[in-house]
């Protein structure tokens, strides 16, 4: 019986071991329903960050119940960066910047102003982050349009009115300096003009793509001016399914995005690959090929700016034509 | 055509013949069994100024339970049920489903080591495995429970709160018989919770399992295991969840000359855990449980003593998943007024909406109603309590009067949103009187059931807003009477009212309190409810069943309503 008894005693010790947090659950109730209060004031985790090393800054705050909030950073070539939530703290969760912008152009090195307003008092808090080095995009660049038309491009464009198919430098685009102008007004045909990206003006293995198309992200920075609604930019993709170095269009697959009701301004518009559809004149259809997404067989990228003959005159700037892995681009 | 009609009336009964021929041949190496059951209800509903929700629904369907039993030899055994189902209104087999209801194989190895493969019904400890019985199962309302009886049924839960899972178990034991040791019981069980879906959802696995020592006749101590875990590798998502829950037992029987004694404890930790992801994180706590009963073998009077101490953090999925979800819409007037709002549930919706229950399992702990219990809305292993209840029971010889009591005093182990603790009182009474043991020229069962339970949670602090006073109450009365050979007569009556305030908690993935959202509750609703029942033999009943139900709401007035339901409901085992 004696040693049953200890036996008993040894299931029992684990309990002694045993330490419990005694911290109240969940948010402190005084503080909810009492008046407003900032209890941390706004703070940066780091007052330089350099991007292109992949470094980030967090910002801090904290208040004693949720309120909206938004924080806007202005950087000294009008850059911005805005994150908004509601929330009682500001922290790692919901308040980084990795160097991406919302309103481009992408920010450049210097001094930003970064800018709180919390909502529940209407107060502003401001603060200054260095920034020593800009975000380097990743990614499989396909154009950026830095050092004009590659060989290899093929550009097309009809003998139109007003026709500018052509390299632009502004100095202030989402990414480097320069942009790809496409604009005109073809009263014959939707097709305005075009640009080719064979995969043999990449060099030795193309476009060097492949893995999961579920993880492949195809990117491009398109800019809509404000007053011109009608241009539509289709991207075609064609696969070299038996690798024989053509494109055959009765037996490969070429799969398409057609990005309409562009938005005003510079937008990134991304789509993974394995989302791209079979379209022909605009309507859903089947691959003529194998049907499977293989973007190590890529051949061709197809750039068509389009707009219907007798809405007039539009026009498109694009910039910045890249694959991503695992996520759409950020700028 | 006729005759071919004719010849084909003439084939089925001989092919049914020979079949159970061929069954009886075999020596009951196959054999069939089942369970069938007929529902029709017709249901009416009033309320005030609510010209929109139809006022009369009737609604039914015949189902059968085909089993196929098969034993081809002495350690193996097969079990097969189909579940053949016809709503009402759907003629010529436009309503008519089959579903294969059940599939398992169990066996012996070398007459020593148990299997079964399939489905499974599995339970561990209260804290580690156990599916709790659903809010006012305890109540004692006959006629609620032919409704109640029926949900159990379909959605496969058991009176030993056993959880129905797909998988393996194995159990074997090992006799040693020296000095301290008797026997060691081995028990193993692993189940696939969800399968991928090749993307974000991972396959997600229960597995544990418990041993026993056996110190002599009258102790006993066992280990249980249980984790719950995503499988790595089998989705592209980030993010994966494990939850373990590890607990030590121990048990002690001594049986006397005047006295019966059983004493009992377990204990133990759990961690809940997500790696990976903007929700990664862990919580892990621990609770212990202590219990002395005591029978006095002449009175059969009973009296028992617990003490609980559950930490906050303590999680385990598969303890604290409840039977009903409370985001449910009720299948019977789920919306209802002029502008359609969404129906409470009533106390008849618990007992008898089989849509508004569930067997799978949550990983974050389940959304209640607290006026039905707040005290242990996730039964032992719930959170955040501790405290004491004791229980008196008394069942006479000649079972002329069964009591039971009991009182439990719990409160919080921390506060929410405040240092002060909530702190809750429950009070639970039932009296059944035989009647006809008691006046024996009675040569029937006449019974008469008593059941009142009240709940009380109460928080005091000096913040108003903070302040929480809950109070719901049940009275169950019932009378049964065998008026004739067969024939039984069951008039009930129940009212259940709430009223107060409540701070339910708002969690985040990890199953943290982020915030609280403020409820009241002032309703009264009463049932009066008859039922007539036949009784043709112990397997296989009739019953015809009234309900009329009234719930008047002084917050909401849409919410007062009335509801009456008449029912005719056949259950035959076979």
């Amino acid at each position: 019986m004696k040693n049953k008894k200890i036996i008993v005693a040894l299931f029992f010790l684990p309990l002694l071991s045993c330490k419990r947090n005694l911290k109240t659950e969940g948010p402190n109730l005084e503080d909810l329903y009492g008046e407003f209060k900032i209890l941390q004031p706004f703070q940066v985790s780091s007052g330089t960050v350099d991007f292109s090393t992949g470094e980030s800054v967090h910002f801090t705050c904290k208040f004693n119940k949720p309120s909206d909030w938004t924080l806007t950073i202005t950087g000294p070539n009008k850059a911005k960066k805005i994150l908004t939530g509601k929330s009682n703290t500001l922290d790692l969760n919901n308040a980084v910047w990795n160097g991406t912008t919302t309103h481009f152009p992408t920010f450049s090195t210097g001094l930003c102003d970064a800018e709180l307003f919390v909502k529940a008092d209407s107060s502003y808090h401001k603060l200054k982050v260095q920034v020593n080095g800009k975000k380097k995009p990743g990614g499989q660049v396909v154009a950026d349009f830095e050092t004009g038309i590659q060989s290899g491009w093929k550009v097309f464009a009809q003998t139109g009115a007003n026709m500018s198919f052509l390299i632009r430098d502004t100095g202030i685009i989402p990414e480097g300096g320069k942009y790809y102008d496409m604009g005109g007004a073809v009263n014959w045909d939707w097709l305005i003009g075009m640009i080719d990206f064979p995969a043999s003006a990449y060099g030795t293995g193309g476009f060097k793509l492949g893995g999961n198309p579920d993880d492949l992200y195809f990117n491009v920075v398109i800019n809509r001016p404000a007053n011109l609604t009608n241009g539509i930019v289709l991207f075609q993709f064609r696969e070299d399914e038996n690798s024989d170095g053509l494109f055959n269009t009765n037996n490969e697959d070429m799969y398409s995005i057609e990005l309409n009701n562009l938005k005003s301004g510079w937008q990134i518009y991304s789509i993974k690959y394995s989302e791209l559809v079979c379209l022909v004149n605009g309507s859903p259809s089947t691959p003529k090929g194998n049907g499977r997404f293989d973007a190590d067989k890529l051949f061709q990228i197809s750039c068509l700016f389009l707009a219907n003959p007798s809405s007039g005159y539009s026009k498109v700037g694009m910039d910045y034509i890249v694959f991503t892995q695992g996520k759409p681009l950020e700028l | 055509m006729n005759k071919r009609l004719s010849n084909f009336k003439s084939i089925v009964p001989f092919l049914l013949l020979a079949w159970s021929n061929n069954l009886i041949s075999q020596q009951k190496k196959v054999w069939a069994s089942g369970q069938a059951r007929s529902v029709f209800q017709q249901n009416k509903y009033g309320s005030a100024g609510d010209t929109v929700t139809p006022v009369m629904t009737n609604s039914g369907h015949a189902l059968a339970d085909l089993t196929l039993n098969a034993s081809p030899n002495s350690s193996t055994y097969l079990n097969a049920t189909i579940r053949v189902r016809n709503d009402f209104g759907g003629f010529w087999g436009s309503g008519v489903t089959f579903d294969l209801r059940q599939l398992y194989l169990k066996g012996l190895i070398k007459n020593s080591i148990r299997y079964q493969l399939g489905d499974i019904n599995y339970k561990l400890t209260p804290f580690t495995f156990f599916s709790n019985s659903e809010e006012l199962s305890g109540q004692q309302n006959k006629i609620v429970n032919v409704y109640r009886q029926m949900v159990h049924t379909d959605w496969f839960y058991t009176k030993d709160n056993t959880w129905r899972q797909q998988g393996a178990a194995v159990d074997f034991s090992l006799d040693i018989n020296n000095k301290l040791f008797r026997s060691i019981d081995f028990d193993l069980f692993s189940s696939r919770v969800n399968p991928t879906d090749f993307q974000l959802q991972s396959e997600r696995f229960f597995y544990g399992g418990n041993s026993t020592i056996h110190l002599g006749s009258d102790l006993q101590a066992g280990l249980n295991t249980m984790v719950l875990s995503d499988v790595k590798g089998t989705s592209k998502s980030k993010s994966f969840f494990s939850n373990a829950v590890y607990t030590g037992n121990v048990k002690y029987l001594k049986k006397g000359s005047i006295f019966n004694v059983e004493a009992s404890g377990e204990f133990g930790t759990s961690k809940f855990e997500i790696k990976g992801g903007s929700d990664a994180g862990s919580i892990s706590d621990f609770f212990a449980h202590s219990q002395v009963s005591s029978t006095h073998k002449t009175t059969r009077l009973s009296f028992t003593l617990k003490y609980i101490n559950v930490g906050p953090g303590f999680r385990s999925v598969g303890a604290q998943t409840k039977r009903i979800n409370f985001d449910a819409l009720s299948g019977l007037y789920g919306r209802i007024s002029n502008a359609q709002t969404i129906r409470p549930f009533t106390t008849l919706d618990l007992a008898q909406d089989a849509s508004i229950y569930r067997y799978s399992f949550n990983p974050n702990l389940d959304k209640y109603l607290p006026w039905y219990d707040n005290m242990n809305p996730y039964g032992m292993a719930t959170p955040n309590r501790k405290g004491q209840e004791v229980k008196l029971g008394w069942l006479t010889k000649d079972s002329l009067l069964i009591m039971k009591a009991n009182i439990s005093l719990l409160q919080e182990v921390v506060g929410q949103g405040v240092s002060d603790l909530r702190r809750f009182n429950g009070v639970q009474f039932q009296l059944d009187l035989n009647i006809n043991k008691w006046l024996k020229s009675l040569k029937r069962d006449l019974t008469i059931s008593m059941h009142q339970s009240m709940q009380n949670t109460e928080r005091k602090t000096s913040l108003s807003q903070a302040k929480i006073d809950l109070k719901s109450s049940i009275l169950d009365l019932g009378i049964s009477w065998e008026f004739a050979k067969d024939f039984e007569l069951v008039l009930s009556y129940r009212k259940f009212n709430a009223v107060g305030n409540e701070m339910m908690n708002v969690r985040n993935t990890l199953t943290e309190v982020t915030d609280f959202e403020n409820i009241k509750a002032d309703f009264v609703e009463e049932t009066l409810s008859a039922a007539l029942t036949y009784h043709f033999s112990s397997k296989s009943q009739i019953h015809a069943i009234w309900h009329k139900l009234n719930r008047t709401d002084k917050l909401i007035a849409d919410n007062t309503f009335k509801m009456n339901q008449f029912a005719i409901v056949y259950i035959l085992n076979f």
